[in-house]
């Protein structure tokens, strides 16, 4: 299904750039094709196909530079000719081929044999098709050789069930069947969502809280997931409305918990958050060392006070019972 | 009385211009000629405004990837010198006769998203409408499931990344660590690197005369971009700093200990019985912070710095919520 978007300005240049390129090449292109194609509204396509053919610059009068056969476009049919000038689709901005040349060395963890092969080929097409032959303006390194990873990334792909050993939050650790459903990553971490069998519900698990991986049959689809959604954090009726305030330094906290939030500045904010366990809000404020405060309400800033002294008093580590 | 242009009709009709213009366009041409200047060109008249809406254009073709030349034509050296403007048709395309898979498009389309949730999705889409254009459609049945996604939540990184395109100075305010007080910083901005889920600027620092990595969230201030442009560095300088930096990564190391079966002992993923454990690390206080979520069940057996650390944001954490 095309997303509805609404191009404007930079974007819609660039839409229309690409746009010309595609349809030097294909010709007599549906509408809806192309709306498909390129994921935005038919009412985009046809307003930056008339756009382009009313372009008429120095010797070329509009009309004559490309020409749009109207009376096909009532019909849904798209038939843009030209004479010869824009040959092709420009290639990618310095920041587009970062964007994704770095997108594609961090897939490089994810994906198999066959598919790293790719990456480095589009990797090596990118560098001869972007503008400069400077250093990209960002990189991400990846993080080598995480074989958890691999293994929960083949059981996604190919729809099977695993079996794993987890610890959650409380440090309770128990054996798990779960039918994967989607694995996201947040900088670092990956969470993989997925139906626990064992408790008969979707759930959220860690990563690096999983051992002794085992993939197991393929498993019947339970229901379709929207990949787009930001699934990994849901709110549920009984969770408790936590007021966080947060420093600059440590806002990748609201990124994660609240990503339609909108940061703006460098000052300290303050958010209200759901939280389903209080008993875990230690460990998740801890981290950020006093740059995230919880102000409301007393129980939660109880909790975080309470893990704090307990690790303070508690240096030794002692057994956790299973 | 013409309809009113809107910027990315301009900017459509200014690049095809350019494009089909074999000698070049002088900007009285340009001006005389291009839909979105001629009607508001008057020759003879107040160009101020023209003008600069020119120079804006330039800037928004050059940060879209779209590389204008201006050369001053041999007959007229030394009489009249007006610069001509042109697109080159080999600057502009892609590598002449490529073509993707329908599952390289697939992994392109994944690269992108990764930055879903990051302020440069924009670029990202961008890519993508370029990529898309190139006519392949995806077949991403084997990636279906995976959302890798990196966040840009430091405000500084768009600024960041837009000085290290155009090579110019920045100054900044850096807050080390530990300090209370945040030193100015001028820098030559090389690259940006995202290492272990952190943005690092590396750069060369202009006041201690070598290269410098800044850890983008202990950037406390706006980025200030110079109208001083330097060379960029030379291919592997980057490298090599980064190279320096796993170098002094493998110099610091931690001894810890946790007990079997601890949510930390899953995290180092130890073997069967270990709980004496070593682990390398980059900074001092990054670690620190990554261990606080831990902190109840590991102690450090050494440095004695990161003991003390740990206890001292501890104590903080505790305070705070006192």
């Amino acid at each position: 299904m095309p997303r509805s978007s609404s191009l404007s300005g930079a974007d819609r240049y660039n839409f229309m750039l690409a746009l010309t390129g595609y349809l030097i090449n294909n010709r007599q292109q549906k509408l809806s094709d192309l709306a498909n194609h390129f994921q935005v509204t038919e009412k985009e396509i046809r307003s930056a196909v008339v756009t382009i053919s009313l372009s008429g610059v120095g010797m070329y009068r509009p009309d004559e530079l490309f020409f749009l056969d109207y009376d096909l476009l009532e019909e849904g049919i798209v038939d843009l000719s030209f004479a010869p000038t824009l040959e092709a689709v420009p290639r990618l901005s310095t920041r587009q081929a970062a964007a994704i040349s770095s997108g594609l060395s961090y897939l490089m963890d994810l994906v198999d044999a066959k598919d790293q092969e790719q990456i480095k080929e589009l990797l090596e097409i990118l560098g001869r098709g972007a503008l400069s032959t400077k250093e990209l303006p960002f990189v991400v390194q990846p993080n080598h050789g995480d074989s958890d990873l691999a293994l929960v990334r083949q059981a996604v792909a190919e729809s099977r069930a695993l079996k794993c050993s987890y610890i959650n939050s409380a440090g309770e650790i128990t054996n798990r069947e779960i039918e994967p459903q989607l694995l996201e990553s947040r900088e670092a971490n990956w969470f993989l969502k997925g139906f626990c069998r064992s408790n008969q519900e979707s759930r959220v698990f860690r990563l690096d809280r999983m051992r002794e991986i085992v993939l197991l049959e393929p498993f019947e689809e339970r229901e379709l997931l929207d990949a787009d959604s930001d699934l990994i954090y849901s709110v549920r009726k009984s969770d408790t409305d936590v007021l966080f305030e947060v420093d600059p330094e440590a806002f990748a906290l609201i990124a994660d918990y609240k990503p339609e939030f909108e940061i703006s500045g460098n000052k300290s904010v303050k958010v209200k958050i759901p939280i389903g366990q209080l008993e875990t809000l230690g460990r998740i404020v801890a981290r950020y060392s006093g740059k995230v405060r919880v102000l409301a309400p007393a129980e939660a800033r109880l909790a975080v006070r309470e893990f704090a002294q307990r690790a303070l008093g508690q240096r030794k580590p002692e057994a956790v019972a299973e | 009385m013409p309809e009113k242009i809107d910027l990315s009709e301009r900017l459509f009709n200014l690049t095809c211009a350019l494009l089909v213009a074999g000698n070049g366009l002088s900007k009285s041409e340009i001006f005389a000629t291009v839909q979105g200047y001629k009607e508001t060109y008057e020759p003879g008249g107040d160009l101020t405004a023209i003008n600069r809406m020119f120079e804006r254009d330039k800037t928004l073709l050059t940060s879209a990837g779209i590389p204008w030349r201006s050369f001053i034509p041999q007959e007229a050296m030394g009489d009249n010198q007006e610069f001509r403007y042109l697109i080159a048709n080999e600057d502009f395309v892609w590598p002449k006769g490529l073509t993707l898979t329908s599952k390289q498009v697939a992994l392109l389309n994944l690269a992108a998203q990764v930055w879903a949730k990051a302020s440069i999705s924009a670029d990202a889409n961008r890519a993508i409408h370029r990529i898309r254009a190139m006519g392949e459609k995806a077949d991403g049945s084997s990636l279906i499931g995976i959302a890798p996604r990196i966040r840009t939540h430091e405000p500084c990184f768009l600024p960041l990344s837009t000085a290290i395109e155009s090579c110019s100075r920045v100054s900044f305010d850096y807050l080390k660590p530990g300090e209370t007080n945040f030193s100015v910083r001028n820098i030559e901005p090389w690259s940006l690197q995202n290492i272990g889920g952190q943005w690092l600027l590396v750069g060369f620092d202009l006041d201690r005369d070598e290269p410098r990595n800044f850890l983008l969230k202990r950037i406390v201030s706006e980025i200030d971009i110079q109208d001083v442009t330097f060379e960029a560095p030379e291919s592997g300088q980057v490298a090599k700093t980064l190279a320096e930096l796993e170098l002094h990564k493998l110099s610091q190391t931690a001894k810890l200990k946790t007990s079997s079966a601890s949510a930390a002992w899953f995290h180092f993923d130890l073997a069967a019985g270990q709980t004496e454990f070593e682990v390398n690390f980059m900074d001092l206080y990054l670690f620190a912070e990554e261990l606080m979520e831990f902190a109840d069940e590991i102690e450090v057996l050494e440095p004695k710095q990161l003991a003390d650390l740990i206890r001292a944001n501890l104590q903080k954490v505790s305070d705070v919520h006192a």
